[in-house]
């Protein structure tokens, strides 16, 4: 009861109305002290700030939740890990403790998914740019690679003939499902280009079409727009089926399931827009179980989610370093990790929580990342209560993109700690100097 | 050579038919038996070698004849015409000519009681015996005119004075099978049994001891007793035409009581009917002839079933002792009442038990054996959000599929769903789709989602396909699927026993399980590359070598398919193994016939037992509950139920161990051909 209560600096401020409602989220005056059982303010001492958190059992459940949703539609399903969204080691291998495959889109990735022991045929290699060296090792190894373009499959052409016998291929293939379309990756449907690669593969014996892959697009929160792709997946299998006597031992969905992070353009908050694992499962696998084979032929229905698995479970601690008054009146707080760390906020408009109590008077600011650069603006408007310097923020739902797109500028990268049954572990030690310039060279001519 | 030793074999065989034994062993000591008045013992194997030579001469049925059963009529013929009949040199003629008519006669009775499944016992040489005395004249005596060696005679006489005379008359009876008056052939007689079967010389002793009571109640004495019938009546009720049981015992008991009556009427009747012969007429074995038939015949004409019947006939042709017969028995019993269905379980992904067999709710009395399944997350909870919508649980609308195949019988696709927490009594199947399996088993699925269901009556469906998707209609609190076998289409019939064929249950490839509450489990889904089968071509073979202890043989083994195109492996003669394929096995089924004997050198069957288990996908470090499969060296190595199998995807079995039994191999030798 005597506990002193911290001393807020008096501001005036307009009452706004018509902040969304209560089903959103948690009001930002209830701090967030604690993450798994874990004082925030004391990992911060102990490792610093920023630092990134990993819930280890948040990632395992939902890895569990998606998979049972969608197993429990289809008989032969598989989830392969998209690497490029956070391809930290200890995350990828809990995943695949859990039963997950790799998908891989570089030679970079796959060497972490063969360093990982995942057996060559449980690798999907997909993406626009492989090399001759690394496709001719992940057919060695039986990977399952999709086919972006008609010079990879002349490539692959090259490659059967010189390995001497007939390789088994996926071939990507992109329809017009959204606004803007998707046509970057694969062959279109609509134009018959689709279907001319099929035809092209299986003129000659050098290549064998054995899988469909369909990658719908990124944050994808409209369901129908799966079922439309799983639909026209199904027609086009039946299709090449008829006329080409394909026949497929796989199809793969691609990712683009959507996490409970906010766009700038969306008017609703994620969590009452972004749709559940059950939905995105049974907005698919009705389509594709009409597919032309018997339930116990089904072909191996893979996806590849990043985002929607581990957005959730990696938080980003950060500690406030200033706050300012900006000529506009709005108020301004620097933090002490910028864009450097959180490239989706480009995308993302970020929740912020603090990790410790403070008033209850919400104020319009602006949140600036910490870098010396205009344009490192984390928030440009969003309520939080009033802080001070080195008050700890909280920024959770960061683990998709922003790991592996982090850039050293000017600052060195933080820690990665995972958390999972009351342990903590350092997944990813803080950068140091010598290691970021390990590889750089003075010539003696430059020295001073 | 191998002629000649056929030849001998069925000789030799027709001697142990006298006392239902079929292995040389015994039936050479019952031809011992018959040498104790050399003459006769040799006028015996004269009509024995006749009537099977004129069997075989008349083209009777080879497997039949294999048997020895035409030569029992001929040795009969031989041994009572040298015990009974007036030695000439014409006896040696009319020992001709009688066998060779009871081999006639043994071939027409053979295709007339086939019809029936009726043994012919000694029915020809009864029907020759009689003509046979009559026409040639019977001695006066008890006792042949022929000479006995004289040294057994003598040891008999002394036997004769030293033991009482019950025992005497006792041990005799058994040698009087044989028309044998002495105590040595009698013991001969007895030990031939013994060895053959202990059922069978337990039932000859109580048959012994039954007869002497019976006979003594009727007649008031022993005098005259001869023990043959009550002894044959009790060797052939006893375990041998019918299963030991204690009906069988029972039933055996009232035959040779019947015998008695029989007998000691048949008795009067001749001594009537000889009052103007040399001699009496005597009845020899008519009355267990009689009794065995009128016994026997009402059971073969019965429908067998073995869950309802107390008394079990077994198959003539089924039949080699007691002993085998009941193994047979249990085989045909477990097999009848064993669930042909291969089921799989109805849904995809993880589920959980809600409620088992025999569970705390609703599955009681006729309708224990069933399973309420749902769906659970990591928590252990069945829904998202706050549960108060259907909509709100993992289960509902999740598509429910065909457990095997089958073609629907019925369907209910109009009741409402409840709200979680309700349910109704009213109509408590709620949305149900009947599958009929055959065999007369139907699986029922219940509480489907109003309107779901995508399946009609009269549609086949495969397994897996979709019936309908989940709900929570009928007696159904919370979203769950129901699943029943049952014997007949009605709604609420009695379930039964049911095991799913194979499955994950709690994360480990379980093979025939019946999953209890809280259980986790899903479809098991195998794909391998190296798909292996048993299957091959109609009539293509592959021969073993086959060591077990010191006994070492070859053994060929076919493929084929029995008369209802079930696939299936055939060793030598018509043993069947049945090749049952589930989603991920093979399972290899003995059928109920093929009989684990010591008489009998299959390898096979000691490597399948009652069910041999083999993965159809060859994975290294496959395991499952009671065997896996890994690869040494380039080759598959099946250890399953303690028998190490080594597999070749193309030349299927190539090599087999059994642990418990080191000095057993089963070896391929000839692996051109599948298999």
């Amino acid at each position: 009861m005597s506990e002193k209560k911290p001393y807020s600096k008096p501001t005036i401020v307009r009452h706004s109305v018509g902040v969304l409602n209560k089903f959103g989220r948690p009001p930002a005056t209830i701090p967030l002290k604690r993450i798994d059982g874990f004082n925030v303010d004391e990992l911060v001492d102990q490792y610093g700030s920023p630092l990134f958190v990993l819930s280890v059992q948040t990632l395992r459940d939902q890895y569990k939740n998606l998979n049972r949703a969608f197993k429990t539609r289809y008989p032969n399903f598989q989830i392969a890990y998209s690497y490029k969204t956070n391809y930290l080691k200890s995350v990828c291998s809990i995943l695949h403790q859990e039963g997950a495959w790799a998908e891989v889109v570089s030679g970079f990735e796959y060497d972490i998914a063969r360093d990982l022991e995942n057996p060559g045929n449980q690798i999907v290699f997909n993406g626009p740019y492989k090399t001759r060296d690394e496709l001719i090792r992940a057919f060695k190894d039986g990977a399952m690679i999709n086919i972006d373009n008609f010079d990879e499959m002349q490539l692959m052409e090259d490659i059967a003939e010189e390995m001497g016998k007939s390789l088994e291929v996926g071939i990507r293939i992109n329809m017009d499902l959204n606004d803007p379309p998707w046509h970057k990756f694969g062959f279109n449907v609509e134009s018959g280009q689709a279907f001319a690669a099929v035809k092209r593969a299986e003129a000659d014996s050098k290549l064998k079409v054995v899988g469909l892959h369909m990658h719908a697009g990124t944050y994808i929160d409209d369901v129908s727009i799966y079922s439309r792709a799983a639909q026209g997946m199904v027609n086009f299998y039946t299709a090449i089926k008829e006329q080409l006597n394909v026949t497929l031992k796989y199809w793969d969905m691609g990712g683009g399931y959507a996490s409970h992070n906010t766009l700038h353009t969306a008017y609703l908050p994620a969590e009452q827009t972004c749709p559940t694992y059950d939905q995105y499962a049974e907005s698919i696998c009705p389509f594709l179980l009409s597919g032309p084979f018997q339930a116990a032929d089904a072909p191996l229905l893979l996806i590849e989610p990043g985002r929607s698995l581990v957005d959730e479970p990696f938080s980003l601690v950060t500690s406030v370093v200033a706050q300012k008054r900006l000529p506009s009146g709005q108020r301004g707080i620097v933090l002490d990790a910028g864009m450097n760390l959180m490239s989706s906020v480009q995308w993302y408009r970020y929740n912020f929580q603090l990790a410790q109590d403070a008033g209850q008077m919400l104020e319009d600011t602006v949140v600036y990342g910490g870098l010396c650069m205009n344009i490192d603006v984390l928030q440009q408007s969003t309520s939080i209560p009033p802080v001070r310097r080195g008050d700890i923020l909280v920024i959770p739902q960061v683990g998709a993109y922003n790991i592996s797109q982090s850039w050293q500028f000017i600052y060195l990268r933080p820690s990665i700690v995972a958390i999972e049954n009351g342990k903590i572990h350092v997944i990813k030690k803080a950068e140091e100097r010598e290691y970021v310039q390990q590889f750089e060279h003075v010539p003696d001519e430059f020295k001073a | 050579m191998i002629i000649l030793r056929t030849y001998l074999r069925i000789i030799i065989l027709s001697y142990g038919n006298l006392i239902f034994a079929s292995h040389p062993f015994p039936a050479l000591l019952v031809l011992t038996a018959t040498f104790f008045h050399p003459a006769v013992g040799i006028m015996g194997l004269i009509g024995n070698i006749i009537s099977n030579l004129v069997a075989k001469w008349m083209h009777a049925h080879n497997d039949v004849w294999k048997t020895g059963i035409y030569g029992v009529s001929g040795v009969l013929i031989g041994l009572a015409l040298g015990m009974y009949a007036e030695p000439s040199i014409r006896l040696w003629v009319f020992l001709i000519v009688g066998a060779a008519f009871s081999g006639v006669i043994s071939v027409m009775l053979g295709n007339i009681f086939t019809r029936f499944d009726l043994p012919i016992i000694s029915i020809p040489f009864m029907l020759v015996i009689w003509i046979l005395l009559l026409t040639i004249g019977i001695t006066k005596g008890d006792s042949t005119s022929f000479h006995a060696i004289t040294f057994l005679r003598r040891i008999d006489l002394w036997l004769f004075d030293q033991l009482p005379l019950t025992v005497f008359e006792y041990i005799k009876m058994f040698g009087s099978i044989l028309f044998q008056e002495n105590l040595l052939s009698g013991l001969l007689v007895l030990i031939a049994i013994g060895i053959y079967s202990r059922i069978s010389m337990l039932y000859g002793l109580w048959g012994g001891i039954l007869g002497m009571t019976i006979y003594s109640f009727i007649h008031g004495s022993l005098d005259g007793y001869h023990g043959l019938n009550y002894v044959l009546t009790a060797l052939a009720f006893g375990g041998f035409f019918i299963i030991h049981n204690k009906h069988g015992f029972i039933f055996a008991s009232l035959a040779i009581i019947a015998v008695g009556f029989v007998d000691l009427g048949t008795v009067e009747l001749l001594k009537a009917l000889s009052v103007n012969l040399k001699g009496e007429l005597p009845s020899l074995v008519f009355a267990f002839n009689v009794v065995t038939i009128i016994f026997l015949l009402p059971l073969k004409l019965l429908p067998s079933s073995p869950q309802t019947l107390r008394l079990n006939p077994v198959p003539l042709y089924l039949i080699k002792s007691p002993e085998t017969n009941l193994k047979w028995y249990r085989r045909w019993v477990g097999l009848n009442t064993r669930q042909r269905t291969i089921l799989t379980f109805p849904f995809n992904g993880e589920w959980a038990v809600l409620q088992g067999n025999n569970g705390e709710w609703t599955h009681k009395a006729n309708g224990q054996f069933a399973w309420d399944f749902v769906v659970k997350d990591e928590k252990g909870l069945q829904a998202q959000g706050t549960g108060l919508s259907a909509t709100d649980f993992y289960a509902f609308g999740l598509p429910v599929l065909a457990p095997a195949p089958g073609t629907i019988v019925a369907v209910e696709n109009m009741v409402i769903d409840n709200p979680p927490g309700e349910a109704t009594t009213e109509r408590n199947w709620g949305n149900y789709v009947v599958i009929n399996h055959g065999f007369s088993e139907y699986s029922e699925l219940s509480h489907f989602k109003q309107g779901s269901i995508t399946v009609f009556p009269g549609q086949i469906v495969q397994r897996g396909d979709i019936l309908g998707y989940c709900g929570n209609s009928g007696r159904s609190p919370v979203p769950h699927i129901h699943f029943q076998l049952q014997n007949t289409p009605e709604l609420g019939s009695n379930t039964i026993p049911t095991v799913f064929a194979e499955g994950l249950i709690n994360g480990n490839i379980s093979t025939n399980v019946i999953p209890e509450k809280n259980d986790r489990v899903a479809i098991l889904s195998v794909k391998s590359k190296n798909k292996f089968t048993l299957l091959g071509k109609e009539g293509s073979t592959c021969t073993y070598i086959v060591k077990k202890g010191w006994l070492k043989s070859k053994e060929t083994l076919q493929y084929g398919t029995d008369a209802y195109g079930t696939p299936a492996i055939l060793s030598g003669n018509n043993l069947l193994w049945y090749l049952i394929e589930r989603p991920s096995f093979i399972e290899i089924r003995p059928d109920f016939k093929t009989i684990p004997s010591r008489l009998f050198l299959s390898g096979f069957i000691d490597i399948v037992g009652n069910s041999l288990l083999l993965p159809k996908f060859l994975q290294d470090g496959f395991e499952w509950d009671n065997g896996r499969v890994s690869l040494n060296n380039d080759q598959w190595v099946v250890e399953t139920n303690g028998k190490v199998i080594s597999i070749d995807p193309k030349d299927g079995i190539y090599n087999v161990v059994i642990k418990s039994n080191p000095n057993f191999y089963f070896r391929i030798v000839d692996k051109k051909k599948l298999l």
